[in-house]
């Protein structure tokens, strides 16, 4: 038998007083999609870095068709064909969609051919992955989900051997993590050995054909996909039984309409949206890309504004030309891209904490440190905000907890109204578990929640009511009894 | 059993930051914590180098020599410290100083002090106000904006003197301010020491200066946590604005003079003083403390190379490599600079 296409000998990667990972060995033949599952913090992180020559291991060796090979550096990766999708966007904004895929890579030709030449090879892989998208375009117009796509064709250009995937799907929809899963399927079936990390199981366990799971550092166990359920494999993530998609729910008695919208639109984005939520209860809000539902939300935080129709809040018609006019009126919004819209990274975990809650922290216009210390702790308590201290900056949390502040933050704050838009995203089990079941709560404390996701069955788990937009219009209204993801799924394309 | 779990799994998420940080270098230039010692380091060789070179060199007098001459210069490195920290910048620091300086020169005639300081320092603080108004209301970046108002202050300065220096000799307390001091100490040195005081309180103490960070940090975020973003940047303008007029003032008293062309590119100096200072460009970094450092390090420089009878232009050579040698070496540690 030939040997494996990669193969990770008995890494060990140790920093001081941690150990990183210790004797990892694991190997990837061929047409094969193998699977790497674990916990934040488990070591995937270090893992993907010593694949793609970011950290040297202390010892230990990567094979790559049986040769041993030093991966210093991730060009040297490159070069032997071994291609990381960055979970992480690395792209140039100002720069078109086909100049993205090929940065450092151009074809050389006649200037005026380049151009068009680019535009065709990138037009090539998006077809690829079936992904409909003009790489004239330029990248910082393009949505966070085609911006990931766009990420996913760029290792695709490089003619990898070797994919590694490292949360391909954090930001895209059902529909079409269905069309990456088959843009796998395809490049596995050409051969490649596909990595693939992700915190999405449900997908794991659609692609693998072999799975490896990690925990504090060490390989638990290397699996066969077939055969093995997820709770199975979360029982081996975590070390316990922890019953997957488990959203917490629980009955509860809902009182008056707290946020209420009568036919608003804007003009070529959305329009006749009408929706209430009553204190105590969970409203979601479902839709393909495109559908906007963010914008909607958007208009409710008065981070955008609407022509036509009002919004109410606890019965009074509301003028809302800002979000610190949303605030003012109770209500909180927890952004999805937590990086660019719901932390401050370079500050620390209790000036985020504290964010929203300034002005009622000043005596005299300084600082009540004790009693902001005391809040920030209480929720760092609450959450389980796994935390250094207040002092530790938020870049420096994982995604779980980062998300855990952006919802701490508006739990200080107290208003009666929270707007969700994705709070599990890129959010690893335990944390995702910890995070519903906050939202549960903070329904049955009586707080009128409306609620996004990228992930239907959490929202169905999850939600009292859920109404449906496709194309800027309400096309579909169930209530819990009525759930059935069949019936929603066609109303996103009504 | 569980509390243990958490424990280790908290050590291995900062361990994964770790090496996220190792691998994405940029992020460095919002915490150039290393270059902070470098600069104290630097401040004391010269403090020692400075003893060394002329025996009375920490002598009372020469201290004040020194903190005076710097006082101008730190004054405005305060307004642009907080306007840096922003994310912004203030290029028309200069032209303020003399727009304002010259508006409350044209009220000399009147004999009244009050009406002549107060003219001044509200001048910068309108102007001040306005930058802060056409960047933080109206969208145009501070570059602009900022080089704009430089060029118009200027202008409107000379139409409104006349193109002739204005002497404030008539009005003692103006002077004062420029000449006088407090139990033995010169006044500008008091307003550096009491402003900067203030300046590190207003930064590290108030609500005001978390909002402050957090506009520079992540001024959408901000925005969406109920951040009054405007109001931040308009009011850090007008401090800037003030500073500047303030700084003017000290000058022009100490000369008993007000130059319709001075303060030519003290906005350069001023910048370099704040970004030795520790302050990123990008925003959400810096602090006065860094910048009072800076500026008792630029101008111990300045003081020492004048003892030693070195021209002003070869000063100034220095004063940019002794910038580039304390901004370097924090920035290698970090891998910033390859």
């Amino acid at each position: 038998m030939s040997a494996p296409l990669l193969e990770v000998k008995s890494i060990r990667k140790t920093y001081p007083g941690v150990i990183a990972l210790s004797d990892v060995t694991f190997d990837l033949k061929a047409g094969e999609v193998h699977a790497v599952v674990g916990e934040n913090g488990a070591g995937k992180s270090t893992l993907l870095s010593v694949m793609n020559g970011l950290v040297a291991p202390d010892s230990g060796e990567i094979r790559i068709d049986g040769q041993p090979v030093v991966l210093n550096d991730p060009t040297v990766a490159l070069a032997n064909r071994l291609a990381l999708v960055h979970q992480e966007l690395v792209l140039c904004p100002n720069l078109s969609v086909a100049e993205n895929i090929f940065l450092g890579r151009e074809p050389a030709g006649r200037l005026g051919k380049t151009r068009a030449m680019l535009n065709r090879m990138a037009k090539d892989l998006l077809d690829q992955i079936h992904v409909n998208l003009d790489p004239s375009r330029a990248v910082g117009e393009l949505s966070l989900n085609e911006q990931q796509i766009v990420e996913i064709c760029r290792a695709l250009a490089c003619r990898p051997r070797v994919l590694v995937f490292d949360e391909p799907t954090a930001s895209l929809n059902d529909d079409q993590v269905v069309h990456l899963l088959a843009v796998i399927r395809k490049l596995k079936a050409n051969g490649l050995g596909i990595v693939y990390v992700s915190h999405r199981l449900s997908e794991v366990m659609q692609i693998s054909d072999r799975v490896t799971v990690l925990r504090d550092g060490s390989v638990v166990a290397t699996r066969d996909m077939a055969g093995l359920n997820e709770a199975a494999l979360v029982a081996l993530m975590v070390g316990r039984e922890h019953k997957p998609g488990q959203s917490a729910y629980k009955e509860r008695r809902c009182g008056d309409v707290a946020l209420e919208t009568k036919a608003i639109g804007k003009a070529g984005v959305f329009d006749d949206i009408s929706l209430q939520v009553r204190t105590g209860e969970i409203v979601g809000i479902a839709g393909l890309l495109g559908c906007q539902r963010e914008a909607v939300v958007r208009a409710i935080f008065g981070d955008q504004s609407i022509d036509r129709g009002e919004i109410r809040v606890q019965g009074r018609k509301v003028q809302l030309r800002s979000p610190r006019d949303a605030i003012a009126f109770g209500i909180g919004f927890m952004p999805a891209d937590r990086k660019r819209e719901g932390l401050i990274l370079p500050m620390s975990v209790g000036d985020n904490i504290a964010m929203t809650i300034l002005r009622r922290l000043g005596r005299l216009g300084f600082m009540k440190r004790r009693q902001r210390n005391a809040t920030a702790n209480s929720l760092v308590r609450t959450l389980a905000i796994k935390t250094n201290g207040l002092s530790q900056l938020a870049s420096q949390l994982s995604g779980g907890n980062q998300q855990k502040i952006v919802i701490g933050k508006w739990i200080a704050r107290g208003g009666d109204i929270v707007i969700a838009e994705d709070p599990t995203r890129g959010v690893d089990v335990g944390a995702k578990f910890e995070i519903w079941r906050t939202i549960q709560d903070l329904a049955e404390q009586g707080k009128a929640i409306l609620l996004l996701t990228t992930e239907l069955q959490e929202m169905m788990d999850a939600c009292d009511r859920i109404l449906v937009m496709s194309r800027g219009r309400v096309t579909g209204h169930f209530h819990r009894k009525d759930f059935s993801a069949e019936a929603i799924a066609h109303c996103f394309v009504a | 059993m569980t509390e243990k779990v958490g424990e280790h799994v908290m050590t291995m998420s900062t361990l994964e930051t770790q090496v996220a940080s190792q691998a994405r270098p940029p992020d460095a230039w919002r915490h150039l914590s290393v270059s902070e010692t470098s600069r104290v380091a630097v401040l004391i060789a010269l403090l020692i180098a400075g003893q060394a070179i002329t025996p009375s060199f920490l002598s009372l007098a020469n201290i004040h020599v020194i903190l005076l001459a710097v006082a101008a210069i730190g004054i405005m490195a305060y307004g642009m410290t907080l306007v840096v920290i922003t994310g912004e910048i203030d290029l028309s620091i200069a032209g303020i100083a003399i727009l304002s300086c010259i508006a409350g020169g044209l009220m000399i005639p009147t004999g009244s002090a009050a009406l002549v300081i107060g003219t001044t320092l509200l001048t910068g603080l309108a102007i001040g106000l306005i930058n802060g108004i056409l960047v933080a209301a109206l969208g145009i970046p501070s570059l602009i904006t900022t080089l704009g108002m430089l060029g118009i202050s200027r202008a409107l300065a000379n139409i409104f003197s006349g193109g002739q220096a204005l002497y404030p000799e008539p009005i003692a307390a103006y002077l004062w301010l420029g000449r006088g001091d407090l139990v033995g100490i010169p006044l500008p040195v008091v307003l550096l020491v009491v402003l900067g005081a203030a300046a590190i309180a207003l930064t590290k103490y108030s609500i005001f200066g978390r909002a402050l960070y957090a506009t520079g940090g992540n001024v959408k975020a901000a925005a969406l946590s109920g951040i009054n973003v405007v109001g931040v940047r308009a009011v850090v303008f007008a401090i800037s604005g003030a500073c500047a007029a303030l700084a003017g003032m000290l000058e022009s008293a100490r000369l008993s003079y007000i130059n319709p062309a001075g303060f030519e590119g003290m906005e350069l100096s001023v910048l370099a003083v704040t970004v030795l200072g520790g302050a990123s460009l990008s925003g959400g970094s810096g602090s006065i403390t860094g910048t009072v450092v800076a500026a008792l390090i630029i101008g111990i420089v300045n003081n020492l190379l004048n003892q030693l009878g070195v021209s002003i232009y070869l000063q100034q050579v220095v004063t940019a490599a002794v910038i580039l040698a304390v901004v370097m070496p924090g920035m290698w540690q970090r891998g910033i600079a390859k």
